[in-house]
């Protein structure tokens, strides 16, 4: 009952925030005091009084500017070669054996190793000037999920907490934030509250384990059972009704919840037609791909999979080749899957690693780490594709144009997404924190 | 005698209001103008330019001039007018001494005062004393006084509309039972005027309670998402879309949504985006979607509509894009 009731509370709040138009873009502008502003006017203050005006024209194009409601990261742990696959150095030495293929747009060229992410360039907007100074796996995959360095005393949120954290979960019977395949450093609920963790589904196959009651238990023991465990907590329940206490019965109820649902169905990638499950790639990533579609169609905010494999210090010009091929399959079928159903609109896909690699080839044909210029992908939410954004020097070590930083990256995503980034939130020891640190969003990827 | 006894009441209560002035006089001196000069930068110069000054800038900050404090360091600038709390100049030096983070990170730290001090000085608005220098020289002050006539100016010859973005009572109220009611709502592309409401997890058999309220937001909703749903035929005739004039978006993919339920979006004039994937549309239902003048993109992926009719869509609109899906 007592929780009953803090979810009507809650619910109240989130008209109540809705009306404030705490989402809106009113307070982007203020979290956006210079690029954003800027750039970002045309792109979004034009819209409202274009629409509603009574003589007004009607918008040229549809709606450009952001609206993505959830979000598909795609996370290439190890340190992908964006000389091998976004950011190619034809002509150059240090390009080594890797070749180039037409896109749909063009003039604009990817890896051969990305056929099927070249048909789909339309859909991409590819920035090759990421910026990290973090070099190591561990606090570069910290840095690129929380926006923060990584350090003893505090563990910083990812971006799926602070996602339904500030806006929310759609789907109340699934959890905000899955994770396939792996949960990668700083991606945590961090200091937020426990109910904002995520699940982590280790193998898409299997699905969600241990989520079936037991056969020897009927429905009607199984709920009696429950009822009394509920009735002996009272007390202590009532005595104690603490964040984290609360935390723990909350994280049971949605388990519960879960386990009754039609929606764990989301769950069971043998509802997919052979043809789809083929297409997406018979391998752990592909089939999370599929996994991930299936839960954001179910309203799921954030979904990331993991491709490990991607740290080549040796025979670069061989694992690359065989990474890409799985990347590709997957990230091309998905986005034709999110398209075709309309999804893309509204669903933003990431791409990112924790940095890229060197230009220089070792001696065991491996290139080494290098966070100094690599690239990242987005597509879908607003993002605009068919293009190219910063770049790097001539053989791909440095930035030379639009840099963007690993909390710019961030708060792009997150501006995508309609979040508050000026918005402070207080860790338990009293430290101020925002989504994005203080990263400012690449607004013209938008329009 | 009723006089006598005002007077007394009189002087009673101004000598109460004295004493109350000398009571409050101490944090009168508390909030007092502080003099960056004066009192804020020989404490830095105690604390900070050990590692801070012309001769050393670790993590890029310098804060031995006014100038360089504006600049910050290495993560941007040190101070927020006004924010102590934003402020990490003041946030840094304020926490535990055993955090990582905490400055100066040698020698003595900031005692309890000297913490106020800066604290208040941030509140005040971080001035240095040298603002108007500044402003003269770099700016222009000049320019500057000038604008606001020229705005005024301006302001005439511009018919401004006014226009409110904030809701009505009214309008409040029925999306407070929009939402009571169990759809979702949300902003429409994060644009504050309008609203997505989405009835993928709604009760159906709710749904005339719903619509009255739905009326009231009329000039509000930009989308209506019944994808997923227990939409049918019915619903769509009772909903008449026509009476929404920003309608921009209609998603009914995977619904039981027929073309006895499609001819209901001919009303529906604004409409830009309409997914239909997954729905039991077929031929009967192009020429209702031909009305569709505004439309920008039509998603007939796993519907009834054959290539015959795709090809007379396309030639009646030939600006929409028309995803038919296949990998």
């Amino acid at each position: 009952m007592k929780n009953l009731l803090g979810e009507l509370t809650d619910r109240r709040q989130l008209v109540k925030q809705i009306a404030k138009g705490f989402l809106g873009v009113s307070a982007l502008n203020c979290a956006l005091p210079t690029k954003a502003q800027a750039i970002g006017a045309q792109a979004i203050g034009a819209q409202p009084t274009g629409a509603l005006s009574k003589h007004g024209k009607v918008a040229k194009s549809y709606y450009s500017g952001p609206r993505a409601k959830n979000v598909i990261y795609l996370y290439m742990s190890g340190g992908m070669s964006h000389i091998d696959t976004f950011d190619l150095k034809q002509g150059r030495e240090v390009q080594g054996p890797t070749q180039a293929t037409k896109t749909n747009i063009t003039g604009l060229y990817l890896s051969e190793h990305l056929p099927g992410l070249a048909k789909q360039m339309d859909k991409l907007a590819i920035i090759n000037s990421m910026f990290s100074n973090q070099g190591a796996h561990e606090e570069g995959r910290y840095f690129m999920h929380s926006s923060y360095t990584k350090r003893g005393t505090i563990v910083h949120p990812g971006l799926g907490p602070w996602l339904v954290k500030y806006s929310g979960r759609s789907n109340l019977n699934l959890p905000g934030v899955i994770h396939i395949g792996n949960t990668n450093p700083g991606s945590t609920q961090g200091f937020l509250e426990q109910r904002y963790a995520p699940l982590l589904i280790g193998d898409p196959e299997a699905g969600l384990q241990n989520s079936q009651r037991n056969k020897n238990l009927s429905a009607k023991e199984f709920s009696d059972i429950y009822a009394l465990t509920k009735q002996l907590n009272q007390t202590f329940a009532k005595r104690y009704s603490v964040g984290k206490v609360n935390a723990y019965s909350d994280m049971y109820d949605d388990a519960l919840k879960l386990m009754q649902s039609s929606d764990l169905d989301a769950f069971t990638l043998n509802r997919e037609p052979k043809k789809i499950r083929d297409a997406y790639g018979k391998n752990a990533f592909g089939q999370g791909c599929l996994l991930a579609r299936r839960l954001v169609e179910r309203d799921v905010r954030f979904v990331e999979v993991t491709l490990g494999g991607w740290d080549t210090h040796t025979n670069n010009f061989d694992r690359v080749p065989e990474n890409a091929h799985i990347l590709d399959q997957a990230m091309s079928t998905l986005l034709i899957d999110l398209n075709r159903r309309g999804m893309l609109e509204e669903t933003l896909v990431v791409l990112t690693t924790e940095f890229g690699r060197t230009p220089n080839i070792n001696k065991n044909e491996g290139r080494d780490h290098s966070p100094t210029a690599f690239s990242s992908v987005l597509a879908g939410g607003g993002i605009q594709g068919g293009r190219f954004y910063g770049k790097s020097d001539e053989d791909g070590k440095f930035v030379t144009e639009n840099k963007v930083t690993v909390p710019d990256f961030n708060a792009t995503i997150a501006y995508a997404l309609g979040l508050p980034l000026d918005k402070v939130e207080y860790s338990p020891s009293g430290r101020p924190f925002r989504i994005a640190d203080k990263g400012q969003a690449v607004v013209s990827l938008f329009g | 005698m009723l006089k006598q006894s005002s007077i007394l009441l009189f002087s009673f209560l101004f000598s109460f209001l004295f004493l109350f002035l000398l009571v409050l006089s101490p944090s009168i001196t508390a909030s007092e103008k502080i003099d960056y000069m004066q009192d804020i930068q020989p404490v830095l110069k105690e604390k900070c330019f050990r590692c801070h000054d012309a001769k050393k800038q670790k993590s890029d900050l310098r804060m031995d001039t006014p100038k360089h404090m504006r600049a910050g360091g290495e993560g941007g600038p040190i101070f927020v007018p006004f924010q102590p709390e934003q402020s990490e100049m003041y946030l840094l030096t304020s926490l535990p001494e055993y955090d990582m983070d905490y400055m100066p990170s040698k020698g003595e730290g900031l005692t309890q005062s000297e913490l106020e001090l800066l604290k208040n000085w941030i509140l005040q608005g971080a001035l240095f004393g040298d603002e108007d220098n500044d402003t003269d020289e770099e700016n222009g002050s000049k320019t500057e006084h000038k604008t606001p006539s020229t705005i005024s100016s301006s302001q005439q010859n511009l018919t401004v509309k006014n226009f409110n973005y904030n809701l009505t009572e009214k309008e409040l109220q029925a999306l407070e039972k929009i939402n009571q009611l169990g759809a979702n709502i949300r902003q429409f592309n994060y644009d504050e005027s309008r609203y997505s409401i989405s009835f993928r997890y709604f009760d159906f058999n709710k749904y005339t309670q719903i619509l009255p309220h739905l009326k009231v937001l009329k000039n509000r909703i930009g989308k209506i998402d019944f994808s997923r749903s227990h939409v049918t035929d019915k619903h769509l005739a009772q909903t008449q879309l026509g009476n929404y004039p920003n309608l921009q978006a209609v998603d009914i993919h995977q619904t039981d949504v027929s073309d006895s339920g499609i001819q209901y979006l001919a009303s529906a004039t604004k409409l830009e985006y309409l997914n239909l994937h997954n729905t039991g549309t077929s031929s009967a239902s192009v020429k209702h979607l031909i009305a569709l003048k505004s439309l920008k993109k039509l998603y007939l992926w796993n519907t009834r509509v054959t290539a015959k009719d795709v090809d007379s869509l396309r030639e009646a609109l030939p600006l929409v894009a028309i995803d038919l899906g296949g990998l």
